[in-house]
């Protein structure tokens, strides 16, 4: 059946079961903080059981009201002119939290109000504060950091919580509202539940040591590192000043490089167009804030209606499912999974995995993971991702480092990488083949999302126990730059490796995977070629059939600081064949092959290829190689006619396998 | 005709560029011709080598405990490392140091402050750090490179000790061979010699 024609066929059958799939859940993309309202006793003696919550605005804070301090201008820089004043500098940051208050799905608004004349740092005191004045021990470009509620509370008229002397809580008002004048935001007395968040300040580092040229405009952008677009860098920290947590997304399309404004680290400062693109929301950031703040939620106030916005449940739905290890038969904290547009292959969203709670001190403040059991600490591994109505195919990613790791996202993911649950491979949902052990890891099952129907549920996912053949340790360096167009890379799997699989018995070769990246963010990894053959090596003579490959792919996309799965139809066909090869004498090794642009120039400021992950360099310029150079890594400058045996690198190509369904 | 000679000049090019790059094959085992991941998209990340430079102490070390106290308006977590070596700097062996975290909760108020991307060390937690006194005849140190000179020391299949971002209670896989997925953690003493080579050679 055509490609086309296949996923026609798909869509029917999936309208058709899509009824029969309900399920609810709750997860997201959010910080998290802990919930201790009513807690339980925890196994811990003198303990209590938290919940892992996140933390948003309460609608009576909307909007949240800013204020610029004042005490800085011009902003200082490290590096001279172009130097903003405070006015550039103040309209640059309400455009960034325009960004968001302008999606017509969510109803967050945040705006700058007034101006403070703090000559120290922000902190929790009630003034939502702007600041380019940071600590000698920040070291990060910017930050945003959020005072909330651990507990539900009920604040009386006139509580001073921040206890500056002035009350916090009136009852005389029904929304924020700086009663009295001096600076500070009133709320309204009354109840709050954990989570709430109190106050909000956002840093913009520009010591002269560790910090930044915040600069505004197209005709600022350059490749300085240490010179950033304001706008791009705040965008992102005001997402998390409505609570949105990073994200895996750093690379939106086959086409498009750019990163959703809330990965982390996505502004490639040394990259116009990346700073340029990470101006603007992607959809990943659009779904997310209107689902924490869902517009049409409410009859009067912030959350209802008003003219040019969009009510949330009638333009978005939600895909839904459980996200189990197919190894530890257990339900995964912190998995990323994603939705992207199935006929455009486009990303559109993603979420993380998991309902976790934590043992708390009510005594020190300290939260644990002591309770080493994965039972008490994940309670499930629900999802939910937003989306458009639209049909979509549905993956999930480990987050295991790259492109970014579990410790700078939340709790969550926190908890499952300390279960060790991040060791597997991407792979897409299948729905009735979805199982621990299952054939085709990149087979996509179209999953039917119209707002306000409950189509999209129980798409439950199981991740693979697929046994990579990895010839190569932890990634040292990328390359390889200013490489001629056509180069190849290749990496040998002996027949031995193959075999010992599963000795004796079947194998199914599931894929192959590349660790790749680029010189640019809004640049994507695009190869010309990438394939799986067959191969001899005798000596230095080395023969690569580049004729005659097992699988092959031209213009292959890789991924950004990730490996790249390149996933086979016919996992079991090529599997038999190898094994019968091997058995019949006819294949010595396998190749995993890899090839550059043939054309130049390479897309990007840079003019360099897309790179290719090493293991090895050696100390002191890179760490000292934690696996042999196995010498089974090759590259051929003249389209595989002669190659070379690279004697100081391990590539970091994975073949990706599998025992046969059915055994043990 | 003339086609044809421009297509033989075409050819000559390429394989004059071919031969050119064949003699400098070579040279691609040379780290020269690599780049560092933090020269990449990743750009924010710091350098190995600047990260030991600008310590002011290196140290491993496990956590006994962590509190939340008020800075100011800021709350912080002091993590109390009890160091068990140390590569850089005054804190010895057997001695214990404080490193302060941006972000804590205060279990009087019931409030919590949170940093996205900010380092965590808990109870417990065997770790790699890489610190700095922010202020001179500062009783604490800080992490270096916000979240990026914290490592977690984990145990791999085999038991021996590895360096890993995350904390970690289960086997970690390490090097090369059969593997579940990619996440891949380097052994402890290969990163001490790593860190202990780039102090050495400055």
């Amino acid at each position: 059946m055509k490609n086309i024609e296949k996923k026609i066929f798909n869509f029917g059958l999936c309208l058709c079961l899509a009824l029969s799939n309900v399920i609810t859940v709750l997860a997201g993309g959010a910080i998290e903080i802990i919930d201790i309202t009513n807690a339980q006793p925890s196994p811990i003696p003198g303990q209590v059981i938290a919940k892992v919550i996140g933390i948003k605005w309460d609608v009576r804070s909307i909007p949240v009201q800013y204020s610029m301090n004042n005490t800085l201008d011009p902003i200082p820089n490290p590096l001279g002119a172009p130097v903003l004043t405070l006015a550039q500098a103040q309209a640059a940051l309400q455009t960034s939290f325009d960004s968001w208050n302008n999606i017509p799905t969510s109803f967050i608004e945040m705006k700058i109000t007034g101006t403070t004349a703090n000559p120290g740092l922000a902190g929790f005191d009630f003034v939502n504060e702007l600041t380019f004045r940071t600590s000698a021990g920040f070291t990060s470009r910017a930050s945003s950091f959020t005072t909330s509620l651990i507990k539900d509370r009920t604040f009386a008229d006139g509580e001073d919580f921040d206890e500056d002397g002035d009350s916090d809580f009136s009852s005389a008002i029904t929304v924020c509202t700086d009663v009295d004048g001096d600076g500070d935001i009133e709320f309204p007395a009354g109840f709050y539940k954990a989570g709430t968040i109190l106050d909000n300040d956002a840093q913009f580092n520009t010591k002269a040591t560790n910090g930044l040229r915040f600069t505004v405009g197209d005709e600022a952008l350059d490749t300085n590192t240490r010179s950033a677009d304001l706008i791009a860098i705040a965008t992102h920290e005001f997402g998390h000043s409505h609570g949105l947590a990073h994200v895996m997304d750093n690379q939106i399309s086959d086409t498009d490089g750019s990163s959703s404004v809330m990965f982390q680290g996505g502004v490639d400062t040394g990259d116009p167009a990346s700073e340029k693109a990470r101006r603007s929301l992607g959809s990943d950031d659009i779904a997310w804030s209107s689902y924490f703040y869902p517009e049409g939620s409410a009859r009067s106030g912030p959350a209802s209606l008003q003219p040019g916005d969009k009510a949330f449940d009638k333009e978005y739905g939600f895909i839904k499912g459980e996200l189990r290890h197919g190894v530890l038969d257990q339900p995964i904290a912190g998995g990323s999974v994603f939705a992207i547009d199935y006929l455009t292959d486009k990303f559109v969203a993603s979420g993380y995995s998991g309902t976790t709670q934590t043992s708390y001190n009510p005594t020190t403040g300290n939260t644990s993971l002591i309770i080493n059991d994965p039972a008490f600490h994940i309670l499930n591994g629900k999802y939910v991702i937003p989306v458009p109505r639209g049909i979509y195919a549905v993956g999930v990613e480990p987050v295991d480092g790259n492109p970014t790791d579990a410790d700078s996202i939340n709790r969550t993911c926190r908890i499952g990488s300390f279960f060790g649950q991040q060791n597997f491979n991407e792979e897409f949902y299948n729905r009735s083949r979805e199982e621990a052990r299952e054939v085709r890891l990149g087979e996509k099952f179209p999953v039917l999302v119209l707002p306000g129907l409950n189509l999209s549920s129980g798409v439950d996912i199981v991740t693979s126990d697929s046994i990579n053949i990895n010839n190569f340790g932890d990634r040292d360096t990328f390359g390889i730059r200013n490489v001629p167009p056509g180069t190849l890379f290749a990496v040998q799997i002996p027949a031995s490796q193959i075999t010992a699989v599963n000795p004796g018995g079947g194998l199914l070769i599931q894929g192959v995977a590349f660790d790749t990246g680029v010189a640019d963010a809004s640049v994507v990894p695009v190869f010309a070629k990438a394939m799986l053959t067959t191969g001899t090596v005798n000596g230095t003579m080395v023969t690569i059939d580049l004729a005659h490959p097992l699988a092959e792919k031209n213009n292959f996309v890789g991924q950004d600081n990730d490996f790249a799965p390149f996933y086979f139809r016919a996992p079991r066909a090529i599997g038999a064949a190898v094994l019968k090869g091997i058995e019949r004498g006819e294949i010595q090794n396998l190749f995993i092959v890899l090839q550059v642009p043939t054309t130049t120039p390479f897309p990007g400021v840079s003019g360099q290829p897309p790179f290719i992950g090493f293991d090895g360099a050696g100390p002191p310029n890179g760490q000292p190689n934690d696996a042999p150079i196995f010498g089974l890594s090759f590259f051929s400058f003249n389209g595989g006619a002669t190659w070379f045996r690279n004697q100081g690198f391990n590539i970091r190509f994975s073949l990706i396998t599998s025992k046969p369904l059915g055994q043990p | 005709m003339k086609k044809l000679f421009a297509l033989s000049g075409v050819f000559m090019i390429v394989l004059v560029i071919a031969g050119l790059w064949a003699t400098k094959a070579d040279n691609l085992n040379d780290v020269q011709q690599t780049v560092n991941p933090v020269a990449t998209s990743l750009g924010t990340d710091m350098p190995m080598r600047q990260m030991v430079e600008e310590s002011s102490s290196i140290v491993i070390g496990q956590c006994a405990e962590t509190k939340s106290k008020w800075v100011g308006r800021s709350l912080v977590t002091e993590a109390t490392i009890s160091v068990e070596e140390a590569f850089k700097g005054d804190a010895a062996a057997g001695t214990q140091v404080t490193v302060e975290l941006p972000g804590g909760i205060d279990p009087n108020r019931k409030v919590a402050m949170t940093i996205a991307g900010a380092p965590h060390i808990s109870p417990g937690e065997k770790v790699f750090l890489f610190l700095f006194r922010p202020d001179d005849g500062a009783n604490s140190y800080s992490v270096m490179g916000f979240a990026q000179g914290k490592y977690s020391v984990g145990q791999a299949n085999d038991g021996e000790e590895v360096v890993t971002r995350d904390m970690s209670s289960a086997p970690l896989q390490k090097g090369a061979g059969l593997t579940r997925g990619n996440l891949q953690a380097i052994p402890l003493s290969k990163f001490k010699e790593w860190v202990k080579a780039i102090s050495s050679s400055n």
